[in-house]
C-alpha cells in the first residue's frame, strides 16, 4: 500500500471507532510523513512559542467581554418584527388595493407565508451560529418554500387570462421595493452571528425579504389570475432570493 | 405541513370539501359524514390530533338550521376551519422543531468538555488566561484538523492562527450550555475551507517567485547583500530610498520608474539626483574617517 491509498482511505473513510486495517497502519508505521498526518507515529505537533506569541497576541488585541447571543426563540421572535411590522408600515404608506383577495384564499395564502418565514427564520438562526445543525437542511427548505408558496397559488386561484405587462410589472416592482428595507434588516440582523455559509444564508435572507415583499402584495393587488400571480408574484421571490445568493456568493470570492 | 395543507385546498378545489355535503337535521350523523368525506379526502385528519377539533367545529357549524349547505357561511367556516387546523399542526411541528434542536443543559457532556466549556465562559469575559488555555489545549487538536500535506508548515500554521482570529471574531455565538468542539469545529471547518479557495486563487494568479526572479533581477540578490545594502539606504527619505531601490538595484527604466511611482520622469530624475547627492555627502564624510566596505557599495551606487 502507498501514500496514495493512505491518502485516499482517509479521504473516503468516516469516523468510526473501529481499528486502523493492518495494512494502513503498517504503512503509518513505516512512512514518517503519513505517521505524522495521522499521528500514530509519535510525532505530536506541539505549538510553537512563537506562533502560540502569535495568536495570543492577535486575541489580546480586541479582547473585550462580549454577550452571547440570545436563544434562539428570542432571535426568531425578533425577525418576526420584521415580518409583521414591516409589510404592515409599507401597506399603510402605499394603501391597500380593493377590494382584496377574498377571505379563504387570503387567509390560505399568508398561512403559507407564514409558516415559510418562521422555518427560514429558524434556518437562519441556525446559520448564524456555528455548529448549530437545524432539523430541516437550509437548501432543502429553500426549494420546499419556493415549492409551497408557487404550489398553493397556481391550486388555490383560478386560471385566469394573462395580464397586461404593465400590470404585472408593477406588482414586480412593488415587491421588489418592498423586499429592499426587509433585506437590509435581515442583513443588520443576520451580520449579529457568524456567518459561516454565505451563499446559503443570502439565499435565506433573500427568500426572507421576498415573503415580505409577497405578504405586501397581498394587501396591494387584486389581481387573482394564477398566472398572473405565479409569474410576477412568485418572480419577486425569486429574484430576491437569487440577488441574496449572488451577494452571498460575491462575498466568499472576496474573502 | 405545506404539502398536507396542499392537498387539503386542492381537495377544497375539487368540490370533496366537507362544506359542500348535504347536511342532514341529525347534527351527530351530519358530523360523522362530514368527518368521513373529509377523512376520504386527507387521511392524516383522522388519526391526527387536529380530529376533535376538526368534529367539533364541523358539528358546530351544522348545529343551527339557517346554516344550510348553500350558504356562504358554511363554506366559509369550513375554510376557516381548515386554516386553523392548518395552523394548529403547523403550530405543533414547529414546536416540536424548536424544542428538537436545542440542547437543553450539558449534563451530557464529558468532564473534558465541561473544563472547555468553563474556558469558554472565561474567555468570553475577556479573560486572557482561559484564552491561552484555549489555545494550548486546542492548537493540537485544530492544527492536525487543519493542515493539509499539499501546504508547507508556514501555510499550515496560518490557516491555525486565521482559525483563532476567526473564533475570535465569532466568540459571541457561543451560547452557554452547548459543547465546545462542534462549535470550534464548525468554525475550522469553514476556515479550512476558505484558505483551500484562497489558495487555489493565488495560485491561479500568481508567478512563482523561481519564474519571477529570471525575469527580475532584484529577486535574485542575495539576502546578505541586501542586508548590507539596507542601512546604507536608510539615510535617505522613503521616497528617494525608493527611486534608487528601483532604479539601480531592480535596474528598472525612468519610464517604468515614473509609472510605478505615479510621478514624471522629471521628478523620479530629479529624486534620484537628490539621493546621489546625499549618498555622496554622507559616505564621501565617512570615507575621509574610516575606509570600508560601505563606501565601495557607495560607490558602486
Amino acid at each position: 500500500m502507498n501514500c496514495e491509498e493512505v491518502q485516499a482511505f482517509f479521504v473516503e473513510a468516516r469516523a468510526s471507532d473501529r481499528p486502523l486495517p493492518e495494512d494502513i497502519l503498517e504503512h503509518l508505521l513505516s512512512c514518517e510523513r503519513c505517521g505524522a498526518q495521522a499521528g500514530v507515529n509519535g510525532a505530536e505537533w506541539e505549538l510553537p512559542s512563537a506562533l502560540h506569541g502569535r495568536i495570543l497576541g492577535d486575541l489580546a488585541n480586541s479582547l473585550d467581554p462580549v454577550d452571547a447571543l440570545p436563544s434562539r426563540t428570542k432571535l426568531v421572535l425578533r425577525t418576526a418584527f420584521i415580518f409583521v411590522l414591516l409589510p404592515l408600515l409599507i401597506v399603510s404608506v402605499l394603501g391597500p388595493v380593493e377590494p382584496l383577495l377574498p377571505i379563504p384564499q387570503l387567509t390560505c395564502l399568508a398561512s403559507v407565508i407564514a409558516g415559510s418565514e418562521i422555518f427560514l427564520a429558524l434556518a437562519l438562526v441556525s446559520l448564524m451560529v456555528p455548529g448549530c445543525r437545524p432539523r430541516i437542511p437550509p437548501k432543502l427548505l429553500i426549494g420546499l418554500c419556493i415549492l409551497a408558496n408557487s404550489a398553493v397559488i397556481v391550486m388555490l386561484f383560478p386560471q385566469g387570462k394573462t395580464e397586461a405587462l404593465e400590470i404585472g410589472t408593477r406588482c414586480f416592482v412593488t415587491g421588489c421595493l418592498a423586499a429592499v428595507p426587509a433585506a437590509t434588516l435581515l442583513y443588520l440582523f443576520a451580520r449579529r452571528g457568524a456567518i459561516l455559509d454565505r451563499a446559503t444564508a443570502g439565499t435565506v435572507v433573500g427568500l426572507l425579504a421576498g415573503l415580505v415583499g409577497l405578504t405586501v402584495l397581498l394587501a396591494n393587488c387584486n389581481n387573482l389570475g394564477a398566472g398572473h400571480l405565479a409569474v410576477w408574484h412568485i418572480g419577486v421571490l425569486l429574484t430576491v432570493s437569487t440577488l441574496g445568493l449572488s451577494f452571498g456568493a460575491l462575498s466568499i470570492s472576496r474573502t | 405541513v405545506p404539502v398536507l395543507s396542499i392537498i387539503v385546498m386542492w381537495a377544497g378545489r375539487r368540490g370533496w370539501a366537507p362544506t359542500r355535503k348535504t347536511a342532514s337535521s341529525d347534527n351527530t350523523g351530519a358530523a360523522q359524514s362530514l368527518h368521513y368525506s373529509y377523512a376520504h379526502v386527507a387521511p392524516w385528519s383522522a388519526s391526527s390530533r387536529s380530529k376533535p377539533i376538526l368534529c367539533y367545529r364541523l358539528a358546530k357549524s351544522h348545529a343551527e338550521p339557517k346554516f344550510c349547505c348553500t350558504s356562504w357561511k358554511p363554506k366559509l367556516l369550513g375554510r376557516v376551519t381548515r386554516a386553523v387546523v392548518v395552523c394548529h399542526v403547523a403550530a405543533l411541528q414547529v414546536r416540536g422543531f424548536v424544542s428538537s434542536t436545542v440542547q437543553t443543559d450539558g449534563s451530557s457532556r464529558s468532564k473534558n468538555d465541561g473544563e472547555l466549556h468553563e474556558l469558554m465562559l472565561r474567555y468570553q469575559a475577556a479573560d486572557l488566561s482561559a484564552a491561552d488555555e484555549l489555545v494550548r489545549r486546542l492548537s493540537p487538536l485544530l492544527f492536525r484538523f487543519l493542515r493539509s500535506p499539499q501546504w508547507i508548515q508556514a501555510w499550515n500554521e496560518d490557516v491555525l492562527q486565521d482559525c483563532w482570529l476567526q473564533v475570535h471574531r465569532a466568540r459571541h455565538t457561543f451560547r452557554p450550555g452547548y459543547p465546545v468542539l462542534p462549535w470550534i469545529f464548525a468554525i475550522a471547518r469553514h476556515t479550512r475551507r476558505d484558505w483551500y479557495r484562497r489558495r487555489c486563487r493565488i495560485e491561479s494568479r500568481e508567478v512563482p517567485l523561481q519564474t519571477a526572479g529570471s525575469q527580475y533581477g532584484f529577486l535574485a540578490h542575495s539576502s546578505t547583500q541586501d542586508a548590507r545594502l539596507q542601512p546604507l539606504l536608510a539615510v535617505l527619505p522613503p521616497s528617494q530610498r525608493q527611486v534608487v531601490v528601483m532604479l539601480k538595484i531592480s535596474e528598472m527604466t525612468l519610464e517604468e520608474v515614473a509609472h510605478a511611482t505615479s510621478s514624471s520622469v522629471g521628478s523620479v530624475k530629479q529624486r534620484a539626483y537628490r539621493a546621489y547627492r546625499k549618498l555622496k555627502e554622507v559616505f564621501g564624510a565617512a570615507a575621509s574617517s574610516e575606509q570600508g566596505n560601505s563606501v565601495s557599495l557607495a560607490d558602486e551606487l
